[in-house]
């Protein structure tokens, strides 16, 4: 066999020869033939493209105001998806809030990915009294349901997106750490990891450079489910009234409106296109985790 | 067993403790002053009274001293008062917790007892178009938002099709009565509990997938068993141990997590009460929900070690 890569195995002149590809190529030609994974990624990357574009489109920055009288409630030429309570165009807001959306789901989830990686690394590595510390603190952070911290520190703090991002990645970094320390024990006892440490190289290069490449897989996986349940996180949180504060629009706190319920029974438009975005976007994300998990993690594609 | 069950009772005391202190740090660490709260209005400009205010309340003691104090209380069942009514915060939690239980228990129940037979059945049936409908159900049921779901059911049960009441635990100013409650129930406790079914319905299934390829089962199926015997007798008592972890996993999500979707049905259960506490910055309230939360999730995690360590008989006691 030659080494890992895009090496040309058997004899040449023999006319056999086979071309085999790097194992990151083999994943995502596995991705690419994951055809609902596909469908997520188009749709991820269409509502993607509407919120971060969507002011190039529509001069939109009047129609976030409200207007009091001069707009009819409903779906009109002027206002696509109508307007909400205060006369503000739905479409426009729907492309705002979605950019928010988007934002606070990925900043958190990099920064929850970021701890939970360094405790799991840290404590699979380390072992011992670090690692009894390490995993007693994620039982106690996992056996409390972690929307109530958040209500209790959005209270606290005064909520906002800023503080959203932070809280979210705080309460939400304790599976990813199980994750990566179930993966950096297995790997930390591997005959490769121990020859690097028998040529003296240092703790540190042997988690960077041996051990994070090869727990990447997971936690990528970890990662894109994890933007999932944080749209969804966001938009509960600000629908309670404790996320992303009015007049900034986000998918969640669009849904407000529905806390009314003559809202909800008359005027469907206001809250059913926001929470059509959000379960879109949802679906979209849990697909694409889903391809990634077939395609990166073979062993674990049948059960998470 | 006796000791195991202590030694687990010593682990959860520090937990307790811990979700108490980390709880009471964050509300003292808040800005603004809680005995504005409890004075009124035009008494705020005036120190005096304000200071007999904060004396009143003990608010004027160090912290430690305050929070010893809090808990000393909370443990004996005394969680102060509601800043906006006055009335106990003890009971009102403890009525709270009755109705979240309600819901959440029985959408927990739904999702064991729906979710696990058809894991079984896909299963035993891989592949087979049942399979197949089933784990699409579950695709759907584990990434549907369900407060989302409530939303939309909410609207076209509730107010287009007028078949259930549209909010609330009870019909208010009516007797009580069970059909009443039922039908409050049905909707909230099916939203939830399809959550949990998916859930469940997934892992049975690849547990038991995993079960079934083993040696043990070849060797159940060759000596002749029938198929109901070894799936139920053999696959499964050994399928079931992935499972109640599961099951107890989802458990302080049972307790919390149903927030939303309490708020969706004004279902008047924990997650309702502190979303009020919270509007209201009442920090005892608060305080109170959180410390009731954190003894149920305690002793239901307690409860599913100890089922857990009965059920698989590989769990050494120590």
């Amino acid at each position: 066999m030659t080494a890992r890569g895009t090496g040309v195995i058997g004899v040449p002149e023999s006319g056999l020869a086979m071309k085999v590809d790097s194992p990151g190529r083999q994943a995502l030609r596995r991705l690419l033939r994951h055809r609902l994974a596909m469908v997520g990624i188009f749709v991820i990357i269409m509502l993607a493209v509407l919120a971060i574009l969507g002011d190039e489109f529509r001069a939109y920055d009047q129609r976030l105001k409200p207007a009091f009288v001069d707009r009819p409630p409903g779906a009109s030429p002027d206002s696509l998806l109508g307007t909400d309570a205060l006369g503000r165009d739905i479409l426009a807001r729907l492309l705002v809030g979605g950019r928010i959306s988007i934002l606070v789901a990925v900043l958190s989830v990099a920064l929850s990915t970021f701890i939970g990686t360094l405790v799991g690394v840290l404590a699979g590595y380390l072992g011992g009294k670090v690692d009894n510390l390490l995993m007693r603190i994620v039982d106690v952070v996992l056996s409390f349901p972690g929307i109530l911290l958040l209500l209790v520190a959005s209270a606290i703090v005064g909520p906002g997106v800023a503080t959203l991002i932070v809280i979210i990645g705080l309460v939400s970094w304790a599976p990813a750490s199980r994750i990566v320390r179930g993966q950096t024990l297995a790997l930390r006892e591997s005959t490769f990891i121990e020859a690097a440490r028998v040529i003296g190289v240092s703790n540190g290069q042997v988690i960077l450079k041996h051990i994070l490449p090869n727990i990447v897989a997971p936690v990528i996986v970890f990662a894109t489910f994890g933007i999932a349940s944080v749209i969804i996180f966001e938009a509960g949180l600000s629908y309670l009234g404790l996320g992303v504060q009015p007049p900034t629009p986000s998918w969640g706190n669009m849904l407000i409106a529905a806390r009314s319920i003559s809202v909800l029974e008359r005027y469907p438009w206001q809250w059913a296109f926001p929470a059509g975005c959000i379960v879109l976007m949802v679906l979209a994300v849990n697909f694409v985790g889903d391809g990634l998990r077939d395609a990166l993690d073979r062993r674990a594609s049948s059960a998470r | 067993m006796g000791s195991y069950i202590v030694r687990r009772l010593l682990i959860a005391i520090p937990v307790f403790f811990g979700i108490t202190v980390l709880v009471f740090a964050f509300i003292a660490a808040a800005p603004g002053d809680a005995a504005s709260a409890y004075a009124r209005p035009e008494l705020a400009v005036d120190p005096a009274a304000m200071a007999a205010v904060r004396a009143r309340f003990g608010l004027d003691e160090p912290l430690p001293i305050r929070y010893v104090k809090w808990l000393g209380n909370a443990l004996q069942g005394e969680l102060g008062y509601r800043v906006t009514t006055g009335q106990a915060i003890g009971s009102e939690v403890f009525r709270a917790l009755q109705a979240s239980l309600l819901l959440t228990g029985t959408a927990l129940l739904l999702g064991i007892f729906v979710g696990i037979p058809l894991g079984i059945l896909s299963a035993i049936r891989q592949y087979s178009k049942i399979d197949m409908t089933l784990t699409g159900l579950t695709f759907l049921g584990i990434s549907f938002p369900s407060f989302l779901l409530g939303l939309g059911l909410l609207y076209l049960v509730g107010l287009q099709w007028h078949l259930v009441p549209i909010g609330g635990m009870v019909t208010v100013g009516k007797k009580f009565d069970i059909v009443d409650l039922i039908r409050h129930l049905v909707l909230p406790a099916c939203i939830l509990g399809f959550g949990y079914a998916a859930l469940f319905m997934r892992y049975t299934r690849a547990s038991m997938l995993e079960v079934m390829h083993s040696d043990y089962i070849t060797t159940a199926r060759s000596k002749g068993l029938a198929g109901r015997t070894v799936t139920m007798r053999h696959a499964f008592r050994n399928a079931v141990i992935p499972i109640i972890t599961i099951i107890g996993l989802s458990i302080p999500e049972v307790v919390g997590a149903a927030v939303v979707t309490e708020q969706v049905f004004q279902w008047p259960g924990v997650g309702l009460l502190m979303v009020t506490g919270v509007r209201d910055r009442d920090f005892f309230l608060i305080m109170g929900v959180t410390i009731v939360l954190a003894i149920v999730v305690l002793v239901v995690n307690l409860v599913t070690d100890v089922v857990y360590a009965s059920a698989d008989p590989r769990i050494r006691y120590s």
